[in-house]
C-alpha cells in the first residue's frame, strides 16, 4: 500500500487543457494521459500521432468553382492564428472534410467529428461568385479547419468559431486573440505530452469534473421589469482545477464570465435576469463551459412566466371580453348602435399601489376620466383582494364609427419602471365587417380571383336587401346559422389590366342606423 | 444549367452524408410558430435574422422532400389594431403559396374574429384549423392525417382531441408552453410536440416517455424541420433565417403589398400622441451651444436611423420608425418628415428627453438617463449584441 501510494506521489500530473477545447480532443488527450497512467507507452505515442499538430490535410466536395481558392485561404488564416503550428493542405486522408450543399442546409451546420475526422456541411446560395458570401466560405472553412485543431465552437459572436455570420460584410475574418492563444495553449499541451511520452513518463490524467445545479431553474410568475437573480452552484469533483467560463444566450441574463475552482471547491453563482422585454412563458439558456475532458459543456434552462406589472381590467359584466395569458392587452366591449356610450376600466398595480397620473386616449373622438378607487378588485390573474388603484370613465360619442375600431388607451403612472403603460379597447359597434376591406395580394389578369368576407351584427339580426359592386367585381352573399345577424360574403374580382385593383362592394341593409354597408376591395394584379 | 448540375449533386452529397439510412424518411415535419407579427426582422444587430421572405424561401425548399407537411403552431400576431389586422392578411398571401397542412389557430389569433379566420381560410385554402378554439370559422377537425402523420392542433392539453386514437404518427402542434405540451402527452401519449415559446429554441428535441418536444422559439427567427424514421422522430434541425437564405420572390411581393397598404392607410399619422409635459425641440436646436457633442452625433449611425427605413421602405411604418425619430408618441414630436426634419432619425432628445425646458432655461437640471435609456430601443430582441460600454464608445460626447 505504501510503495503504492509512493509511486503515485512519484508521479506527475498531466497536461491541464484550456476551456473551450473540440470534445475530440478532449478525448484524444483523455486517451494519451490513460495510457500514460498504465504504462502503456506505445499506445500512447500511437494515439499522439492523431493530435492535430503540424501537418494535416482536408477536403473538399462539391466546391463550385468560383469559390476555388476558399481553402487556401482559411489554410493561411489557421497557419497564421497557430504561429505554423497547425498548416492545412488539401489531399487525401483528409482531417477535414468539407461538403458544399445548396441552401437550406439539412444538415450539420457546424463542424462534427465523425468517422474519425471532422466532416462539415457548408452552405451556398445560389448567388455564386458575391464577394461577401465567399467569405463566408471561408470562415466556414477556417471553422472546420479551428475545430479540427481542436477549437470548439462557441455562442460568442464575433470569433471565427461563433455563429458564421453571412452578412454583406467584406471586412477581413481573423481569430480573435484568445483564438489565436488557444492555438498555443494547445500546442504546450501537445508538447508536454510529447516529452512524456518520449520520457516514458508515467501521468496522472489531469482530470477537472464539473457538476452543476441545478440543470433547470423555473422562476415560476415573476412581474415584468423586475430583475431577478438566482443560483447555480458548481462543483469541480475532479482531481485537477478547474477553469469555468459561463456563456448565454441573451443579453438578458448576466452572470460572471469566468471563474477557476480548486478540485473539491465549490461556487455558487447568481446569475440575473432582467425580465423587462418579455411577456409569458419564457425560456433561456446559459451554459457552463469547462476544461473538463468528460463534460466540457453543460446547460442550465431557465424557465419564468412573466406577468405584466399594471393591469387594466375590462368593466364587470362587459357584454364581450377576451383576455388571453398573462400579457393580456385587450380588452373588447360592444357598445349601442346609437346614442352615447359609456364603459368603465380599473387600473391597478398588481405588486404595489401605482398611481394613474394621467389617461391619453388614441382618438380625438373619446373622453376620459380618471377616479381614484379603493376596494375589492377581482382579476382572473391574480384573484380577488381589496386594492388600491383607479377606475378610467371612458365615453365615447355618438358618431363613433360603426363596426369594429380600437381605442388605443395610454396610461400615464408613477411607477418607476413602468411610467407609461398602453392597452387596447376593441369596440363593436353595430354591423361590422371582418376584415374590414377584400384584399387582393396576388390576383392573375383575366382569372377570377375570390375573398371571403363576414358580415356580422354581434346582437341584432338584420337583413342584407341588395349588393351592387363596381366594375370588375362581383359578390355574393349567404346567411351563416340561424341567427340572421351573420352572412358570408364572397367577392369576386377578375382584372383586366396589371396594376392597382381599386373599387367596393355596397350592401344595402333594413338597419335604420346603418342603411348602407361599404366594403373597400384593394390589392394588385398582374 | 452548370449550377443546376452542382446544385443536385451537392444535395445527393449532403443527404448521402447525413442520412443514417438511404431510404426516405416516413415523414417530413417542417414547422413555424410564434411569429408574433414579426413579419420582417427587426433591429441593429448585424446579422439580422428572422423574416417571412426568408422563412418562406427555406419551407418552400424543404418542402420539396418527399412525404413532408408545413405546420405552424399559431400566435400569429402580437398586438390589436388595424395593422395587426393587415400583418394577418399578408401572413395569408404568404401561406397560400406554401400550401400548409395545419396553421393551428391560438388563443391570441382567435381574436381576430370569426370573419377574419373565414376570410384567411378561403385565401390559404383551408389549413386553418383548431381543434379546441370554438369558432364558427373552423372546421374544428380531431385530427388531419397526412401520409403518415396525424395533426391535432390545440390552445391547451384540455382538448378532447388528444385523447382520440390516430392512425400514423402523433402532432400535436401546441400554442402553449412546454409545460402545456408535457401535460398534452400525459393524455396523447407518444408523438411529436410542437410547442409555442418566447425566447430561443433548444437545440435538440426533448424526449420523455416517448414524446418529442420540440419549438422555433419566437419572432420568426427560425424554420425548424424533424423527420419520422421507423416510428421516431430524428433529424431534428433549426435553420436560423440569417441573410445566407434567399428571400422568397412571391413573399417579398406579399410584404411590399402589406407595407404599400400601411403607407396608404396612414397608419403612422394615428399612432397615439401624448399631450402636455416638456415638449421636444429637434436636434438643431441643440447644435448652436452644443457644437462638439452635435458633430459627434452628426457622425454617428443615430443620425442615420432614419435614412436606414428609407431605404428598407419601413419609414412609413409605425412600429419601426418609433425607434428612428424623435418623439413619435408625442404632440409635439415626429410627424411626417417633410413637417419635422429635425426630429427625423435618432436625436439629443431621444435619449436626453424632450429638451423644451433646458431651451427655455438652459441652466435647468437636463441630462440622460444613462444606459436606461438606450434600452428603450436597444433591447434585446432587438438589439441582442448591446452593451453599454461598447455602444457608448461609439457616441461618446
Amino acid at each position: 500500500m505504501l510503495s503504492l501510494l509512493i509511486l503515485l506521489a512519484a508521479q506527475q500530473s498531466g497536461p491541464a487543457m484550456p476551456v473551450g477545447v473540440a470534445p475530440h480532443l478532449s478525448a484524444t488527450s483523455l486517451a494519451i494521459q490513460r495510457s500514460l497512467q498504465d504504462g502503456k507507452f506505445e499506445l500512447a505515442a500511437e494515439t499522439l500521432k492523431a493530435w492535430p499538430a503540424g501537418k494535416l490535410t482536408y477536403k473538399v466536395a462539391g466546391l463550385p468553382p468560383t469559390y476555388a481558392d476558399a481553402g487556401k485561404a482559411a489554410a493561411a488564416m489557421i497557419e497564421e492564428a497557430s504561429q505554423g503550428k497547425v498548416t492545412f493542405a488539401e489531399g487525401e486522408g483528409p482531417r477535414v472534410l468539407f461538403t458544399f450543399v445548396p441552401m437550406p442546409l439539412v444538415g450539420p451546420a457546424e463542424p462534427e467529428w465523425r468517422n474519425g475526422r471532422v466532416e462539415m456541411a457548408v452552405p451556398i446560395t445560389d448567388r455564386g461568385g458575391d464577394a461577401a458570401h465567399e467569405r463566408s466560405v471561408i470562415w466556414s472553412l477556417a471553422k472546420g479547419m479551428a475545430y479540427a485543431a481542436g477549437l470548439d465552437h462557441t455562442t460568442r459572436r464575433r470569433s471565427v468559431m461563433g455563429p458564421v455570420a453571412f452578412t454583406k460584410s467584406l471586412s477581413p475574418i481573423t481569430f480573435s486573440l484568445p483564438e489565436q492563444r488557444q492555438f498555443a495553449k494547445l500546442f504546450e499541451v501537445y508538447q508536454e505530452l510529447k516529452r512524456a511520452v518520449e520520457g516514458k513518463t508515467r501521468l496522472v490524467p489531469a482530470m477537472p469534473r464539473i457538476e452543476v445545479e441545478p440543470d433547470l431553474v423555473d422562476m415560476g410568475s415573476i412581474i415584468q421589469g423586475d430583475h431577478k437573480e438566482f443560483a447555480v452552484t458548481i462543483k469541480n469533483t475532479g482531481n485537477a482545477p478547474a477553469s469555468i467560463e459561463i456563456e448565454t444566450t441573451c443579453s438578458c441574463l448576466i452572470a460572471t464570465p469566468t471563474l477557476q475552482l480548486a478540485p473539491g471547491a465549490s461556487v455558487t453563482v447568481t446569475p440575473r435576469f432582467d425580465s423587462t422585454d418579455y411577456q409569458g412563458q419564457i425560456e433561456k439558456h446559459l451554459y457552463v463551459l469547462s476544461n473538463s475532458l468528460e463534460n466540457p459543456r453543460e446547460t442550465v434552462v431557465l424557465r419564468a412566466a412573466i406577468a405584466p406589472e399594471i393591469r387594466f381590467l375590462p368593466p364587470p359584466g362587459a357584454n364581450s371580453v377576451r383576455s388571453v395569458g398573462i400579457g393580456a392587452d385587450l380588452i373588447e366591449v360592444e357598445i349601442p348602435d346609437a346614442g352615447d356610450a359609456k364603459t368603465e376600466l380599473t387600473f391597478y398595480g398588481t405588486k404595489s399601489p401605482v398611481e394613474l397620473i394621467d389617461v391619453q386616449l388614441g382618438s380625438p373622438l373619446a373622453s376620459a376620466t380618471v377616479v381614484p378607487f379603493e376596494g375589492s378588485i377581482d382579476d382572473p390573474l391574480f384573484g380577488t383582494a381589496v386594492r388600491k388603484g383607479a377606475k378610467v370613465m371612458l365615453g365615447l360619442p355618438a358618431n363613433w364609427p360603426f363596426g369594429i375600431s380600437w381605442l388605443r388607451i395610454v396610461g400615464v403612472t408613477d411607477s418607476k419602471r413602468k411610467p407609461v403603460v398602453e392597452m387596447t379597447l376593441q369596440i363593436r359597434k353595430g354591423i361590422g365587417v371582418s376584415p374590414q376591406s377584400a384584399y387582393f395580394g396576388d390576383a392573375r389578369v383575366g382569372e377570377v380571383s375570390e375573398r371571403v368576407v363576414m358580415v356580422e351584427h354581434r346582437s341584432k339580426p338584420f337583413k342584407i336587401i341588395k349588393v351592387t359592386t363596381d366594375d370588375g367585381l362581383s359578390a355574393t352573399v349567404t346567411p351563416v346559422g340561424e341567427s340572421g345577424a351573420s352572412y358570408r360574403l364572397v367577392i369576386r374580382a377578375t382584372p383586366r389590366s396589371v396594376g392597382a385593383i381599386s373599387g367596393s362592394v355596397q350592401l344595402s341593409t333594413d338597419s335604420a342606423a346603418q342603411p348602407i354597408v361599404v366594403v373597400p376591395v384593394g390589392g394588385r394584379a398582374k | 444549367m452548370k449550377l443546376l448540375a452542382w446544385a443536385l449533386s451537392a444535395l445527393v452529397a449532403v443527404f448521402g452524408m447525413t442520412a443514417s439510412t438511404p431510404e426516405q424518411p416516413d415523414a417530413v415535419v417542417i414547422f413555424t410558430g410564434d411569429i408574433r407579427g414579426y413579419l420582417s426582422p427587426c433591429g441593429c444587430s448585424a446579422p439580422m435574422v428572422g423574416g417571412i421572405e426568408r422563412m418562406v424561401g427555406v419551407v418552400r425548399q424543404l418542402k420539396q422532400q418527399p412525404h413532408s407537411v408545413y405546420v405552424d403552431v399559431g400566435n400569429w400576431l402580437e398586438g390589436y389594431d388595424r395593422q395587426e389586422q393587415l400583418k394577418a392578411e399578408t401572413l395569408a398571401e404568404t401561406w397560400r403559396t406554401l400550401k400548409p397542412t395545419y396553421l393551428n389557430v391560438s388563443a391570441r389569433d382567435r381574436l381576430l374574429g370569426d370573419g377574419y379566420l373565414e376570410s384567411m381560410r378561403g385565401v390559404v385554402g383551408g389549413a386553418i384549423d383548431s381543434a379546441n378554439e370554438q369558432s364558427a370559422a373552423l372546421p374544428g377537425h380531431s385530427y388531419i392525417t397526412a401520409g403518415k402523420v396525424s395533426i391535432t392542433g390545440v390552445t391547451s392539453p384540455e382538448a378532447d382531441a388528444l385523447a382520440e386514437t390516430v392512425p400514423g404518427a402523433r402532432v400535436v402542434l401546441i400554442s402553449g408552453s412546454l409545460e402545456s405540451a408535457k401535460r398534452a402527452a400525459r393524455i396523447g401519449g407518444p408523438g411529436l410536440y410542437i410547442y409555442s415559446l418566447q425566447g430561443d429554441p433548444a437545440a435538440e428535441p426533448i424526449v420523455e416517455d416517448g414524446a418529442t418536444f420540440v419549438t422555433v422559439g419566437d419572432h420568426c427567427r427560425f424554420v425548424g424541420r424533424i423527420e419520422l424514421r421507423d416510428g421516431k422522430w430524428t433529424g431534428f434541425k433549426l435553420f436560423e433565417l440569417g441573410p445566407e437564405y434567399e428571400s422568397d420572390s412571391q413573399a417579398v411581393e406579399a410584404y411590399r403589398g402589406y407595407l404599400r397598404r400601411v403607407t396608404a392607410e396612414n397608419l403612422l399619422a394615428q399612432v397615439p400622441k401624448a399631450k402636455g409635459g416638456p415638449s421636444f425641440v429637434g436636434s438643431e436646436a441643440c447644435r448652436s451651444c452644443h457644437v462638439k457633442e452635435f458633430e459627434t452625433w452628426e457622425k454617428s449611425l443615430h443620425a442615420e436611423a432614419y435614412r436606414t427605413l428609407q431605404i428598407t421602405g419601413n419609414d412609413r411604418d409605425p412600429e419601426c420608425v418609433g425607434c428612428h425619430v424623435v418623439g413619435l408618441n408625442h404632440e409635439s414630436g415626429f410627424t411626417p418628415v417633410q413637417e419635422t426634419p429635425s426630429m427625423a432619425s435618432v436625436g439629443c432628445e431621444s435619449c436626453h428627453g424632450a429638451g423644451s425646458k433646458h431651451l427655455a432655461d438652459p441652466y435647468s437640471a437636463y441630462k440622460s438617463e444613462g444606459e436606461k435609456a438606450c434600452l428603450t430601443c436597444h433591447n434585446p430582441g432587438h438589439s441582442p449584441k448591446f452593451s453599454f460600454a461598447e455602444y457608448w464608445e461609439k457616441i461618446k460626447h
